[in-house]
This record gives C-alpha cells, structure tokens and sequence, in this order.
C-alpha cells in the first residue's frame, strides 16, 4: 500500500506536502506555538489584574507607550490582551492542535487508510489556517492595536473598533476555512476510506469523537463565516446590519445608515459558538477514552451508550446557543426553550463522562503518565461541567452572567480538560509520531504541577464571581466588592505564573526526546487499535499492506486471547 | 502548488494596502492611537513654517481687527455637571460644588465665551514662520483647560494631566488622525504634533472616561486666532492690509462669517450676535 | 451604618427578590459538591483498589453497574425541579410581573463611559428625549421644548427609596453595556435601539455601587456610579436638593 513515489525535495516533502502525517506535524507544531503565545498574553495581563497600576516587571520599560505608561499597563493593551488570548486560543491553539494536528495524523492510521480522502485539500486547509494566525499576530502591530472587544466582538463596538478588528475578521475568514475544508475531508475520509472490516461500531472512540466534531464544524462555522462578513461590511462598505438607529459615539450622531441590530450579531455568533465549544471538548474526550482503555487493560464500559450520546450531543449542541444571551432581554418562552434544550444537553454530557469513570472499575490500571493526564481529565472537566448548571438556568445566570465565573467554568473545561486530554495525546502518541518515547519521569514532574496550579488559577475565579465580580476588567479594585476578592486574584495570577514554569520539563521533554538515539518499540502501549501496526514513523500510504479489521477497537483482557490485549487487525 | 499560494498572498498585500486612515467616515472616528510624536518634546525646533505663500515680512502687519461676539436671549437649560456618583475624586477636587457645562457660557456682559475666532481666508499669500512652545491641554479636576483653544498646523499639542484619577483623551480628528490614550493619576505627558488645518470645525477631545469633559482645538495655519474670553471680545492684530473673511465657530451654532477690509494701521471691530436669526 | 462587608462568597443581599436567587445559587452548589464529591470518592476508590499489581488482572466484563442509571436519572429529575420548579416560574416573575402601586420610575442610560440617572421633577413627569438632543451640555437628551423636562433631575449616581418598587428603563447611546447591581442581584443588558425596562426593589439602606458587566470598551472597568438606597425621607430630601440645585425660579 505504501506507494513508490519519485523522492520529493525539501519544499514538497515538509513544507508543502500532501500527507496527512505531514500537515498534522505542521498543524501541531503552529498550534503548540500559538497556544505558548496565547498563554504569555495572559501572562502579561495577569499583572496588571494582580498589581493594578504597578510597572510591569523587566519587560514594562520595553513596551512601547501605546501599551504602557511608565512600565503600567493600559486599559486599551490590556482589553487587547484579553480579547486576542481567547482568539489565539480557541482558533489557533485548541482547535488545530486537537483536529488539525491528532484529527490528521491519527485518523486515517486508526481507521486503515492510507491518507485522508483528499490531500491537496488538506494542505490548503492548513495553509488557510496559517495565514490566519499571521493576520492575527501582526494585528498586534497596527496603530491602535489588535483587536479589543472581546473574543465575542460584539457589536456596535467592534463595528467602531479599531483597525486591529478588521484583521480578526479577516483572520477568521480564513481560520473558518481552514476548519470547513478540513471538516468536509474529516467526514468524507471517515465515512468512505474505512479499511475492510472496520464497521462504524468498531471505530475507535477518538474517531467516532473527531466525526461528530467535523459535522460541528461544518455545519456551525457558517453562520460566523457570514456575521464576519457582514461585520465587515459594517466597518467598511457603511452597512449597518449590526448598528440601530440613533447611535450617540462620543457626543456626536453616528454617520450610519442605521435599521440593524446588535442582537443580530450575537445570535449569528452563538450559532457557532456554542457547537464551537464542543468542538474544543469532544476530540479530548476522544484521546481519554483511547488512554483509558489502553491503561485500564479493559474495554469501555457502554462504548455504544457513549457514540449515542456523542450524536445526541452533536445534534442538540446547535439548539442551545441563547443560553449565552440569557440577560438581552429575553422574555419567557424563548429563556424557557433555552434552558430546557441546556438541561437536557447536560444527560448525554454526563452519560460520557459516567461511562469513562465506571470504565476504571475492574480494571487493572498503570499510572502512565498519558493515563495521569487522563484520569486528571476527569474531575477537572467534571467541576467544569457542573459548574454550567448555575450557567445555564436563568435565575442565578442574572447574578453570574460574564463573570469570572464564567471564564472559571469554561476554562475548567478547556484547561485541566482539553488541554489535558492533549497532553494525553501528546505522550500517549509521540512514540508513533516520531519514533522514541518521552521521558516518564520529566512527565511527572510536568504532570503534578500542572495539576496543582490548574486549580490555582481557575477555583478561585469560581469564588470571585460568586462575589459578584465581572469579567474583562482592568482593574476589578475599581469597585469594593472587587477589592474584597482581590486576594482570590492575586492566587490566580500567582498560579498562572507558576503554571507557566511547571510547562518547562515538558518543553525539555518534548525536543529532547525526539532527537534521543534509543528507539521505542512499534507498539510501546500494547494498543489495540489500527495506528500501532504501521512502522514507525509511518511511511507514506501508511500500510505495508492493506489491514483487515477482524473486532473491536478495545479487546483488552479478551477471554480466549493470548497476552492481555488482542489487536484488532490481527486474526 | 506554490501557484495556489500567490493569489492568496496578493489579496492579503492587497489587504494591508487598503488598510483605512484613522478618523475615516464609517460610524464614527474609529479611536486611534498613532498620533505623531516629534523627536524632541519642546515642538518649536521641530515644527516647520506654515502657511503657503511668500515668507512673512513683520513690517507688513500693521492692522487690526477685533470685536465681541453678543449673546442675546435665554441661554439654554445647563444643569450642573455630578460627578460625585461617576468619581467620588472628581467631585472631592471641587469640594462637592457642581460646575456649569462650558457648552453655552454667557458674560455678565451679555456676551458669548468661548468662540473662536480666526481669519478664514485672506491670509493664504503668506508664509508664517513656525510658532514658540507647544500647545497644551490640561486635564484639571476632570475637566479641560482651556475648552477651546487654537494652536499652529506643525505645533505640539502637550496633554497634561493633574488629577489623581485616570483620564483617557480621545481626540476626533476628521484631518488630523485621531487619538486615544490612558493616562492614569502620574501618567507621562502625551505629545503630538498637528500637522494639517482643522478649524472649521475645530478637533473635538472628549475624555473617554468622564463623558462631560470636553474640549475643542483648532489647527490653523496662521497666527490669526483668538478665543473670547470672559468680556466675550477678540482681536486680531499684526494683519497685513486686505480683505479678510472672519469666521466665529461656537460649539453649539452655526459658524457665522464677516468679510471686513483693512487699510494700512488701520484698526476695524465687527460685532457677532448668537443666536443667529434665521 | 456599618460599611457592607466583602468577602470571598456572596456581598450582602439588599433586596427583595434577591433571598431567592441567593438560595438557589447555594442550594446548586451543594449539589454540585455531592455529585463531585461522590464522583471523587468513586474514581478514588477504583485508583486504589483496581492498581495494577502482582496477581492483579482486569475483568474484561466487569459487574453491570445498574445505579449509574439511577444517577442519570436523579440528575436529570434535580435539574428539571431546578428549571420548571423555580427557574422558570421566577423568571416569568421577574420579567412580566411589573410593580403597579406606585413604583418610581426612572431612566438609565448607559454612554462610554459613565451611567446617567434621569428621574422626573416635582411634576412627576419625564420629559422628552431624542436622539438628535444629546449633546454634551445634555447628555439627558432632553427635548428643550418640553415643559415637562425643564425640572427634571439628571445625575450619575443612583438613588432610590427602600421598601418602594423602582422601575428602571434602560437605553445605552453607543454600545452594548449592563446593568449590574451586584447587592441588588440585579443583571440587564443595555442595548442601543432597544429600550428594557426592569424592576426591583430594596429591603435595606446602603451606599454600594453599581457598574458596568458586558466589555464597552477601554473605560469599561470605570464604569461605575454611587448605589444609594436610603429612607423614603432622606430619598425625598435629596429629591428636593437636586430640585434647588436646578435654579429654577
């Protein structure tokens, strides 16, 4: 199956290649970056949410006085920093690196093909994306900064923002493209390019996972790709989709047309951006439930009960998005549909979550450390999903509605969640992808950590919007209540930091172990599922012959099997 | 596949290209930030001669015009500014008194206070060399001083600021860029410089932070322009002989305009009435 | 009075709807803490017992764990008792039961970056208002033709009566900002072209804030005004203060 192909030069072989191994390495490497960028944003604003006012140490008198004055922040930076780290992390950190960089490189191994479906769309797919993270970084660079208005770039006020906003519409134009292409290719390979015997219930979870993300993706991005577009127009044609009548800027009538409506912007945005976040959980969930069963020497408790919830989730998941919009004004029956499809969305959640944590019972389970990341995974995302409850009823969402509440709930869930469940994937793959395993104990070190300073940022926050204080403020001491939680910041921003340096060991680990002389062996885990039969690294066309898939993607401890694991692709 | 790259690169050079000017026409004057910042800080070295015509001769400003501008009628309703409830600081520097808006301010005199008053055309033959110091505008118990000012096309505009609450001074220029920056309780000076004409209608600064303060400034490329003060008078002096167009700008009315010729040392008053009739 | 007290939980509750939003977001948490805490306890165990170790193998079908559905099912019977036994019936509560004895009636607007109070003058009637009036000098927009404006009182800190149900109609002039009366349990949205009326009432007296809680722009953080909720008296004699500082004759 691996094809003879003429030797391809540098440029065709790693820069502009159509393997899907390829791309996902590229996809990773970016998305790694990105996320590092992302994460020291926030890095630099926890100072000012800390020490309000107090010069930013050794890097303050090297910004430039459009950002700080005197080495202290300024509100226009810091609302900057905010608005792109959500940007930077949800588009070019998460989702690249769980669909593009895993999705990539893992599916087309897991489900026996030899590539994805189409390659060249593949490759477009990734150069989209990285043109969007270009225009997204140089925003920071234009007079009057990058983007401020929030990740959620409402309108009127990023219709009057800066020209910062401008190029994060541009730059989601092509980061939504870069996801369609590739949700089109995800399906398409899935659906079609399944190897001989690989019926859809002998898919392995993550693939199962990685689908129901591309349908997300495909069918959700649209409605942002459009309010982008519109938006646009707003700040550039004098339309005024987004901008009312009677508009007062700075004591003088705004030169618009007038007739639209900021509401409009935000339904079309929360269309997208509530399957979005399922997009940032579900692939994670994936990579946990293929540590799991590989760590627990048995297979999923309820496997089919969780691909079920998995669809009912997928589909609900686009019939929730005003729970976001709790607070515009809403009357009675839309608040009461909204919350309702909210409460029932929360079963199959739970059902997943359940049935990985009943999956440990009767195991035999070793501590790896991807299986640590792994079972971190499981309370962390538990307190993030519970924490949606009060989120997503009206009643206390009037009092904790863009609070750090919220951004506690979210990031419990994409932190210690998804990010851990990518790290997960990181250790638990790295063998495959590049051929030598990490160093077990530099990913303890990593591990505890990170484990600690992830609930010293975020359960903190969940007390700070509990004390009634709101997101997105340079400075919360502004108000007495804010004051009087300041201590819960001051840990936050102290965690952070801490969080920051507890990375290090797994940036050692990770480029000191790719260039290690010893070898790992082809199936370091004892898999069973279809990647660990290709050489390592796979070659291109991935198989040396065509697998046949003979049972389930998790027949570990089978009765009648030799070893404690029976492969799927052996007889 | 290098091919399938190139359309993509030109449509984002294409992009950056177009990107607009700050102060463009959409909703409202986008907040800047890239106001021009001279070398040095003191902008008299620096700023050049303007005005477009053959390079001034003292000898040749003998004349004068000046006048008042009358105020007649009811000024309309001006409620005292609170700022107690937006900033508790505000407030404590005027101890807890509120000051009226400076939007309509009528003398005991009858007469109208802060117009401004400037030679709309006749003064283009010449070429004024550039002016001493720098403009400044001071941001003091959260408001500004003065509230309208003029000051030279390539003079520095200085932005102070004395209060012990953070102000932020967004500047709406509709030919000079805009701007918008912090300043907290200490901050540094903001300088720019103002390179184009903006007097009719002069640059409108707000503070971002407290809504009632503003301010207005006019850049003109002469020296001949005044703001009436608290007797609601002008002058223009130093004008070569000719005939000139004066325009009054107020904040809240229509610019009025007066065409007056000068002899030699003569010395000519005019008189302005707000409101206008119509 | 003493000065309110903020800690690391919920600030002082001042209002009259606020007991029930205070004992559901506490009542949620508990639960949340029991379901987390069971969980916990749950994956403890099966770290702890089902380690790999000499002579230890996984079950390849373990037991049927048939209380999992009993949990599913209690978590979904607590959630719909949360949503159809409280939430919603509070809501429509809030939202359609407006106050019809004698509230007092007032106009918000929210503008970057400071709010603006408007309450109707001796003559108990708000003036009118329109875009094309807001100038700086009037940032009430107040029709100047209006008799019934010329007394009104606008100011940027709140004040209103206790005991007494407030009737705030709020409109923001540029961009989306909300009103967020954190010791009033009181949230709404401010959005240009929409005018939303909301309602509450205060059970206790108190100097607190009230401030700004949707991104508006750089000055957001300092969009905040003075909360006063005094005694029928003292919200009368501040009433008439406001009234000579007019100078009307």
């Amino acid at each position: 199956m691996s094809e003879a192909h003429a030797e391809l030069g540098f440029w065709r072989k790693y820069v502009f290649s159509t393997d899907h191994k390829t791309i996902g390495i590229q996809y990773g490497l970016s998305a790694l970056c990105f996320l590092f960028f992302g994460f020291c944003l926030i890095m630099l604003a926890r100072w000012q949410l800390a020490y309000p006012g107090q010069p930013i140490p050794i890097l303050g008198r090297f910004l430039p006085e459009t950002w700080v004055d005197q080495g202290a922040m300024l509100p226009d930076f810091y609302n900057q920093l905010g608005a792109m780290h959500g940007t930077i992390m949800v588009f070019m950190g998460i989702v690249p690196l769980a669909v593009g960089a895993f999705g990539n490189f893992v599916v087309p191994l897991q489900i026996g093909a030899p590539d994805m479906a189409f390659p060249r769309l593949n490759m477009m797919s990734y150069q989209a994306f990285f043109i969007g993270g270009v225009v997204m970084i140089t925003s920071f660079f234009l007079p009057g900064g990058a983007a401020s208005s929030g990740w959620t770039s409402y309108a009127p006020l990023a219709d009057i923002a800066t020209i910062g906003q401008t190029f994060w519409l541009f730059g989601m134009v092509f980061l939504i493209a870069s996801s369609l292409l590739g949700a089109i290719n995800f399906i398409v390979t899935i659906v079609h390019l399944r190897a001989e015997g690989m019926t859809f219930f002998r898919l392995p979870f993550f693939v199962w996972s990685q689908l129901v993300t591309a349908f997300l993706l495909l069918l959700a991005f649209p409605a942002l790709n459009a309010a982008a577009v519109l938006q646009l127009m707003d700040r550039l044609a004098g339309t005024s989709f987004f901008l009312p009548s009677g508009l007062v800027v700075g004591g003088e009538q705004a030169a618009a047309a007038g007739g639209g409506s900021p509401l409009l912007w935000q339904h079309l945005f929360w269309f997208l951006a509530h399957p979005e976040v399922y997009v940032l959980i579900l692939p994670g969930m994936g990579i946990i439930a293929e540590v799991i069963a590989n760590n627990t020497r048995k297979p999923l408790w309820g496997y089919r009960t969780m691909v079920y919830s998995l669809l009912v989730l997928g589909f609900l998941s686009f019939g929730v998005w005003a729970h976001h919009m709790f607070l515009t004004g809403m009357g009675t029956t839309m608040s009461t549909f909204f919350q309702t499809t909210t409460m029932i969305i929360s079963i199959p959640s739970v059902i997943i979550l359940s049935c990985l944590v009943i999956s440990l019972w009767g195991g035999s389970i070793r501590f790896t450390v991807p299986m640590l990341f792994a079972l971190a995974f499981l309370p962390m995302f538990g307190i993030g999903g519970l924490t949606g409850l009060p989120l997503g009823l009206t009643i206390p969402d009037v009092y904790l509605h863009d609070s750090f509440y919220v951004i506690g709930h979210f990031h419990y869930i994409v932190a210690p969640g998804t990010i851990f469940a990518l790290f997960a994937g990181i250790y638990h793959w790295f063998p495959k992808i590049t051929g030598r395993s990490m160093n077990a104990t530099l990913g303890k070190i990593h591990f505890w950590p990170s484990l600690l300073f992830m609930n010293g940022v975020f359960m903190p926050m969940m007390f700070e919007g509990m004390a009634g204080v709101s997101r997105r403020l340079f400075d919360p001491t502004v108000y007495a209540h804010g004051a009087g939680a300041h201590g819960l910041t001051v840990i936050s921003s102290w965690s952070a930091w801490g969080l920051a340096l507890a990375q290090i060991p797994f940036i050692i680990n990770f480029f000191w172990s790719m260039r290690k002389q010893e070898r790992a062996q082809e199936n370091p885990w004892q898999a069973t599922t279809l990647e660990w039969s290709t050489p390592t690294p796979p070659p291109h066309g991935n198989f040396l012959v065509p697998p046949v898939v003979y049972r389930g993607p998790y027949e570990y401890s089978a009765p009648g099997a030799t070893g404690d694991f029976f492969p799927q692709y052996v007889k | 596949m290098n091919k399938r790259l190139v359309p993509i690169l030109a449509f984002l050079i294409l992009l950056l290209g177009c990107s607009r000017e700050e102060g463009g026409g959409q909703p409202s004057p986008p907040s800047g930030g890239d106001a021009e910042k001279p070398a040095a800080s003191t902008g008299d070295a620096m700023a050049p001669a303007s005005g477009g015509g053959k390079p001034w001769d003292p000898a040749a400003g003998t004349a004068t015009v000046k006048g008042t501008v009358k105020f007649v009628g009811k000024p309309p309703q001006a409620r005292g500014i609170d700022m107690a409830g937006a900033d508790a600081k505000c407030a404590e520097l005027h101890g807890g008194e509120r000051l009226k808006p400076e939007a309509v301010v009528v003398n005991d005199n009858g007469t109208l206070r802060h117009v401004f008053v400037w030679v709309k055309t006749g003064a283009e033959g010449w070429s004024f060399p550039p002016p001493e110091g720098e403009a400044v505008l001071n941001q003091k118990g959260c408001m500004y001083e003065p509230h309208v000012q003029g000051m030279r096309v390539g003079q520095s505009l200085s932005v102070k600021t004395s209060d012990p609450t953070a102000h932020n001074v967004h500047g709406y220029g509709k030919t000079n860029r805009s701007f918008n920056r912090s300043q907290p309780p200490g901050a540094a000076d903001v300088v720019m410089t103002m390179k184009r004409d903006e007097a009719s209608p002069p640059m409108k600064v707000k503070c971002d932070i407290h809504p009632w303060m503003n301010a207005f400034i006019a850049v003109v490329p002469h020296p001949y322009y005044a703001v009436t003060g608290a007797d609601g008078s002008f002058e223009l002096a130093k004008l070569p002989p000719g005939t000139y167009t004066i325009q009054v700008w107020h904040e809240q009315y229509e610019t009025i305009d007066q065409t007056v010729t000068v002899g030699d040392g003569e010395t000519s008053t005019l008189e302005f009435t707000y409101p206008e009739k119509s | 009075m003493s000065e309110p007290h903020y800690g690391w939980w919920l600030p002082p509750n001042v209002s009259a709807h606020g007991a029930e939003i205070d004992a559901m977001l506490n009542a949620m948490h508990w639960f949340m803490l029991a379901l987390f805490v069971g969980w916990s306890i749950f994956i403890v165990y099966c770290l702890v017992r089902f380690r790999q170790r000499p002579g230890h193998t996984a079950v390849y079908q373990p037991i049927k764990a048939a209380f999992s559905k009993w949990l599913e099912v209690g978590v979904a019977v607590v959630e719909a008792v949360l949503l159809i036994g409280i939430a919603v019936p509070v809501w429509a509560k809030i939202k359609n039961e407006f106050p019809q004895q004698d509230p007092l009636v007032v106009r918000v607007v929210a503008e970057q970056f400071k709010w603006l109070f408007h309450y109707p003058g001796k003559d108990g009637k708000l003036g009118k208002t329109a875009v094309e009036f807001y100038n700086d000098a009037n940032p009430a927009g107040l029709d100047p033709d209006d008799e019934a404006g010329v007394d009104d009182i606008t100011v940027r800190g709140f004040h209103f009566p206790v005991g007494r149900p407030v009737i705030a109609v709020l409109s923001a002039k540029d961009v989306i900002h909300s009103f967020k009366m954190p010791v009033m349990r009181v949230t709404q949205d401010v959005i240009p072209g929409l005018e939303i009326p909301i309602w509450f009432e205060a059970k206790d007296t108190g100097k607190f804030q009230l401030g700004c809680a949707q991104l508006c722009g750089l000055g957001h953080y300092e969009m905040k005004a003075d909360l006063i909720i005094e005694s029928p008296e003292d919200f009368q004699r501040w009433l008439d203060a406001e009234h000579e500082a007019l100078g009307l004759e």
